[in-house]
C-alpha cells in the first residue's frame, strides 16, 4: 500500500484566513501522525466552489478535508445554518464560550448523521456588517434597504424582520450588482469585503456586527474510515486544533484589515446605533426558526450563557 | 485516499489523446469530452463516474449560463415576430446601393441583430436561410455567400449584449458593463472590415447593386425600425442604470422582443411561437450540454494541476504585455478551432488569467482580447459553428468554402491585432461612460 | 427481413416517434415558464405589487437544468450535436460503419448516465434545495432519464446502421425529425 494522501479544498489564495486554517491541519496532522503522509491543498477554487466541496466529501471522492460554510450544508441538514446564523452571538466572548463548551454538537451529530461528514474543527470569527454605498447608522437608515444575503431563507426571514429588504444574489455576481445600483449592500466579514473588494463599491460599513461566523473544518466520512486508528485520532485532534488557530486568525486579522482599510481612504466604519433595537426584531423569527429545525434547547442554553 | 494512479503528464496525455481520438471518429464533441473524463474518473480510486454526473450538474445549475436561452430565443422571435425583417429594409435603404449590396446589407443586419441577441449562433442560422438563396440567385459565388454570412455573425458576441461576455465576467469576476462597453468599438471596427472586404470582392467579381433609395424611404425605414433599435440602448442602459443585472438582461431582451412582436409589428402567430420555444430548447440543449462535460474535462485539468504546470513554462518566456496578448490571442484562436466558446473560457480563460494578470493586462483588455479570438473560433475550421451551420443552410462543403473565409479573416485580425497593441480601442468607451468599471 | 422483426422495428419507430414529441412538448414549456422567475425577480424590485421572492434564482436554474438535459436527449435522436468536419463525404456502408463507431461512443456516455445517474439521484434522495426547498432528487433523476432516453434512441439508430453495414437495407437519413416529421407538429 502506497502513502495515505489526503486532499483538501479552498475558494482562496495563500492570504486568506481557511487557507491558513486548512495549511495548520495538514502540518498539524503530519507532525501528529509522524509516519509519511501527503497532504495536498487545492487553493483558488481549483475543485470548485464549497458547496461542491462538501458534496465531493459527502461521497467520499475527490476532496477530503474543506473549510466550508454551513449555509452550503443546507440541502443535507435543515438545521445546519443554525451554527451560522445571524444574531445568535452577542459578541466574541459569548461566541467563544459557546465553541469552548460544544454547544452545537447536535447540529454537527446531525450533518454527520445526514452527509456523513464530520465537523472536526471551528474556524471562523469574522465579524459580519453591512457593506453599503450610502452612510447607515440606524433602523431609520437601514429601512428597505435592497442588501444581498446568504442562500438560506434564515437570512432573509431575520433580514427582513429588521426592515429591509433582503436579495438573494449569485456571490460573483454581488460586486457588479452593487455597482450598478440592482442592490444597495451586502453583508460580509472584512475578509470576504477585502477579497471581492466590495469597499470599491461600497464603502460605508454599517458596524451592525449582526452575525460572527463559524467556519467548520470539514472531513469526509467515508475517507475517515478508512484510516489506520492513529492516524483518525490524529485528524480529530489536528481538526481541533486549526479550527482554533483559525479563529485566532481571522478574528484578530477582523479589526487589523478594516482598520487598513479605512487608513488607506477605501472604507469608513459608521457606529450602528440601534443593534438592540435590530435584535429584538429579529429574536422572535430566531426562536420560530430553531424551533422548526428542533434547536430550541441549543438557542436556549446559548442564550443563557453570559 | 492513497495516491494518484497517473502523473499529471499521463493524465494530461489520456485527457488529450482521447479527445482528439474520438473527434477524429466523429463522436459528438460534447460526448467526446466526456469520454476523455471516463478512463481517469474509473482508474483513479479517489474519483469515480459519478464525478462526471457531478461536474455537469454542477455547470448546468448556474444562473449566468441562462443568458444561452435567453438570447436564442430573442433571436427566434425576432424572427418570427418581423422585427428581422424591418431591419433588412432598414439595412438595405442604407447600404443597398453600395457594390454588393445584398452582401453589404448581409453585414449591416449582422451588425443590427448584434446590438438586440447576445448569440452569434442565433444569427448565422437565422441569416444563413435569409441570404444565402437570395445571394445565389443574384449571382454571387456559394462560398462567398456562406463565408460572409458565417463572419458577419461573429458580431453578435462581439457587439453588446453577448453570451460570452456574460460567462467571461461571471467566470473571471470581471465587470460585465465594462465589457459590454468595451465591444463597442471592435466591433465597429469588424463591421467596418467586412464591409470593406464585401466592396474589394464585388469590385473584383461584379456583385449586384440595388438602386440608392430615396431620403424619405430611409426616413421611413428607420422610424419603423426605431422600435427594436431602442433595445440594445434599453440593453445597455439597464444595467448601467443598475435595472437589472446581466443575466437578467437576456430576460429583459426576450421580453422586449415578444413586446414588439406580439403588440408593436404584430406578426407572431401561436405557431410561431411554439417553433420559437421548441427551436431555442434544442439548441439550448445542445450547447450547455457540451459545457458541461468541458467542465467536467477542465475540472480534471486542474485537479491533476496541469494549468500550473503550464503557466509555470509560460511565465518563464517573460513576455511584455503586447507580447502576452499576441500570446493569448493566438492560444484562443487555435483552442477556438477545437472548442466552442464558453467551454474554452471556462477552461482556457481561468489558465490564463493568472498570467495576463502578471504582465499588467487590465482585465477588461484581456477579456476583450480573448472574446474578440474566441469570437473568430466560430468561423475557423474545422470546430467553427457558425461556419457549420452557414454551410449545413447551403448544402455545401465546409472545405469548399475555406478560400474565401480565410481571405475574410485577415482583416478581423488586423482588427484584433490593433486591439491588442492599442488598448484604447477596447478601453476608451468604459473610460469615458464609467471609469469606475476599470481597476 | 421477416416480417416480425420489420413490425417490430415499425413499432419502436412508432414509440421513439411519440416519446421524442412528447420530450419536444415539455421542452417547449419549460423554455416558456423560464422567462418567469427571472422577471419576477428582476419587476419584484420596482414594484410592491410583485412579492419578492427568495425562489426565484433557483427555479430558473433548476429549469435550465431540465431545458439542457430534455435538449441533449433530442440532440441524439436528430444528431444535432456537434462533430467536427474531417471525414470526406462517405455513403453506404462506410458512412454506416463510421456513424455506428461515433454512437458507439455517445452509448457509452449514455451508460454512464444511467448507471451513475441512479446513484446520483439516490444521494439526493433525502436532501431539499436550499431556497425553494423542492426535494434535489426531482433535479438529479435528469441524468438517468437521460442516459435512457438516449439508449432507446441510439438502439433504433444503430439497429439501422447495423443493418445497412450487413447488406440488408439502405441507410436512413442520420436525422429522423426532419424527414418524418417536418418540423414540429
Ligand atoms: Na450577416
Ligand atoms: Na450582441
Amino acid at each position: 500500500q502506497g502513502i495515505i494522501e489526503l486532499h483538501g479544498a479552498s475558494q482562496f489564495n495563500d492570504d486568506h484566513a481557511f487557507t491558513k486554517s486548512l495549511a495548520k491541519f495538514g502540518e498539524l496532522a503530519s507532525s501528529c501522525y509522524g509516519k509519511p503522509l501527503n497532504i495536498i491543498l487545492h487553493k483558488n477554487s481549483e475543485l470548485g466552489l464549497e458547496k461542491q466541496y462538501f458534496e465531493y466529501m459527502s461521497q467520499g471522492r475527490a476532496v477530503d478535508f474543506a473549510i466550508v460554510s454551513p449555509a452550503h450544508m443546507s440541502t443535507f441538514s435543515k438545521a445546519a445554518p443554525f451554527i451560522d446564523a445571524p444574531f445568535l452571538f452577542r459578541d466574541l466572548a459569548h461566541w467563544n464560550k459557546v465553541l469552548d463548551q460544544d454547544l452545537l454538537k447536535p447540529i454537527a451529530d446531525e450533518i454527520a448523521a445526514r452527509a456523513d461528514v464530520m465537523l472536526i474543527g471551528y474556524a471562523g470569527g469574522g465579524t459580519r456588517n453591512i457593506f453599503v454605498n450610502k452612510p447607515v447608522a440606524n433602523m431609520d437608515d437601514l429601512k428597505g434597504l435592497k442588501v444581498r444575503v446568504q442562500g438560506a431563507p434564515i437570512w432573509s426571514r431575520t433580514f427582513a424582520a429588521a426592515g429591509m429588504s433582503p436579495t438573494v444574489i449569485a456571490y460573483n455576481e454581488v460586486y457588479n450588482a452593487i455597482q450598478n445600483g440592482v442592490i444597495g449592500a451586502g453583508e460580509n466579514e472584512a475578509a470576504g469585503v477585502e477579497q471581492m473588494k466590495f469597499f470599491e463599491v461600497a464603502p460605508n460599513l454599517a458596524m451592525t456586527e449582526h452575525a460572527i461566523t463559524i467556519r467548520p473544518i470539514a472531513f469526509s466520512g467515508k475517507t475517515f474510515k478508512k484510516l489506520p486508528a492513529d492516524l483518525q485520532q490524529c485528524v480529530i485532534k489536528a481538526g481541533k486544533e486549526a479550527g482554533a488557530h483559525g479563529r485566532q486568525i481571522e478574528s484578530s486579522e477582523d479589526t487589523a484589515k478594516l482598520e487598513a482599510l479605512e487608513k488607506a481612504g477605501r472604507l469608513k466604519r459608521i457606529a450602528f446605533k440601534d443593534r438592540d433595537k435590530m435584535k429584538k426584531l429579529v429574536d422572535p423569527v430566531m426562536a420560530e426558526y430553531a424551533k422548526e429545525i428542533g434547536a430550541e434547547d441549543i438557542l436556549k442554553k446559548i442564550n443563557e450563557i453570559k | 485516499m492513497t495516491g494518484a494512479v497517473l502523473s499529471p503528464n499521463g493524465a494530461a496525455l489520456v485527457l488529450f489523446g482521447i479527445f482528439f481520438g474520438m473527434m477524429a471518429l466523429r463522436v459528438p464533441v460534447a460526448f467526446a469530452l466526456g469520454l476523455a473524463c471516463l478512463p481517469i474518473l474509473l482508474i483513479e480510486p479517489r474519483l469515480s463516474a459519478v464525478t462526471l454526473v457531478q461536474e455537469t450538474f454542477n455547470a448546468y445549475n448556474s444562473f449566468i449560463l441562462l443568458a444561452v436561452p435567453f438570447f436564442l430565443l430573442t433571436a427566434n422571435l425576432m424572427n418570427v415576430g418581423g422585427i428581422t425583417d424591418r431591419l433588412m429594409k432598414l439595412s438595405r435603404s442604407m447600404v443597398g446601393h453600395f457594390p454588393g449590396g445584398l452582401a453589404q446589407i448581409n453585414v449591416v443586419l449582422s451588425f443590427f441583430f448584434a446590438g438586440i441577441s447576445g448569440s452569434s449562433t442565433a444569427d448565422a442560422a437565422s441569416q444563413s436561410k435569409i441570404f444565402i438563396e437570395a445571394q445565389r440567385k443574384e449571382g454571387y459565388d456559394d462560398s462567398f455567400s456562406v463565408a460572409i454570412t458565417a463572419v458577419s455573425a461573429v458580431l453578435a458576441v462581439i457587439i453588446p449584449p453577448s453570451i460570452l461576455m456574460i460567462v467571461w465576467g461571471g467566470v473571471l469576476t470581471v465587470s460585465i458593463g465594462a465589457l459590454f462597453l468595451a465591444g463597442i468599438i471592435p466591433g465597429l471596427l469588424i463591421a467596418l472590415a467586412q464591409m470593406v472586404t464585401v466592396h474589394a470582392y464585388a469590385k473584383a467579381r461584379g456583385y449586384p447593386t440595388y438602386p440608392r433609395a430615396t431620403w424619405g424611404a430611409l426616413l421611413s425605414s428607420i422610424a419603423i425600425s426605431l422600435p427594436a433599435l431602442m433595445t440594445p440602448l434599453i440593453i445597455i442602459g439597464g444595467k448601467l442604470f443598475g435595472w437589472f443585472t446581466a443575466t437578467e438582461s437576456a430576460c429583459i431582451a426576450v421580453l422586449y422582443a415578444g413586446f414588439l412582436s406580439l403588440l408593436v409589428y404584430r406578426e407572431m402567430d401561436m405557431r410561431g411561437l411554439k417553433d420559437a420555444l421548441i427551436d431555442t430548447g434544442k439548441f439550448t440543449g445542445v450547447a450547455l450540454f457540451c459545457v458541461g462535460t468541458a467542465s467536467a474535462f477542465g475540472w480534471l485539468l486542474a485537479y491533476y494541476q496541469i494549468p500550473r504546470a503550464i503557466l509555470t513554462g509560460v511565465s518563464a518566456w517573460e513576455l511584455g504585455p503586447i507580447g502576452t496578448g499576441f500570446f493569448i490571442a493566438f492560444v484562443f484562436l487555435v483552442v477556438g478551432c477545437f472548442l466552442d466558446a464558453i467551454p474554452a473560457i471556462i477552461i482556457v480563460g481561468t489558465i490564463l488569467e493568472p498570467l495576463a494578470r502578471s504582465t499588467g493586462l487590465d482585465p477588461v483588455h484581456f477579456a476583450m482580447i480573448g472574446i474578440v479570438s474566441l469570437a473568430f473560433g466560430l468561423v475557423t475550421p474545422p470546430y467553427g459553428l457558425c461556419l457549420m451551420i452557414a454551410c449545413s443552410v447551403a448544402k455545401v462543403r465546409m472545405r469548399s468554402v475555406l478560400r474565401d473565409t480565410i481571405i475574410m479573416l485577415i482583416p478581423m485580425l488586423l482588427v484584433l491585432a490593433l486591439l491588442i497593441v492599442w488598448p484604447p480601442v477596447a478601453l476608451f468607451i468604459p473610460s469615458l461612460v464609467s471609469p469606475e468599471f476599470l481597476k | 427481413m421477416t416480417e416480425a422483426v420489420t413490425g417490430a422495428r415499425n413499432a419502436w419507430r412508432r414509440v421513439t416517434r411519440c416519446y421524442s414529441a412528447f420530450l419536444s412538448w415539455v421542452l417547449m414549456i419549460a423554455v416558456a415558464i423560464l422567462v418567469i422567475p427571472v422577471a419576477l425577480q428582476i419587476f419584484s424590485r420596482f414594484t410592491t405589487l410583485i412579492p419578492h421572492y427568495i425562489w426565484t434564482e433557483e427555479l430558473a436554474r433548476f429549469l435550465l437544468v431540465w431545458t439542457v438535459m430534455i435538449g441533449a436527449m433530442i440532440g441524439v435522436r436528430e444528431s444535432s450535436h456537434f462533430e467536427v468536419d474531417v471525414w470526406p463525404v462517405l455513403s453506404g456502408r462506410p458512412e454506416a460503419a463510421i456513424r455506428l463507431v461515433s454512437r458507439f461512443g455517445v452509448l457509452v456516455i449514455a451508460l454512464v448516465f444511467v448507471w451513475s445517474g441512479v446513484e446520483f439521484t439516490r444521494f439526493a434522495w433525502y436532501r431539499t434545495s436550499e431556497l425553494a426547498e423542492l426535494p434535489l432528487w426531482m433535479i438529479h433523476i435528469a441524468w438517468p432519464i437521460a442516459g435512457f432516453t438516449w439508449l432507446i434512441f441510439l438502439g433504433e439508430q444503430m439497429w439501422d446502421e447495423l443493418n445497412v453495414l450487413l447488406g440488408r437495407s439502405s441507410l436512413p437519413p442520420s436525422d429522423p425529425a426532419s424527414h418524418i416529421e417536418g418540423a414540429i407538429q
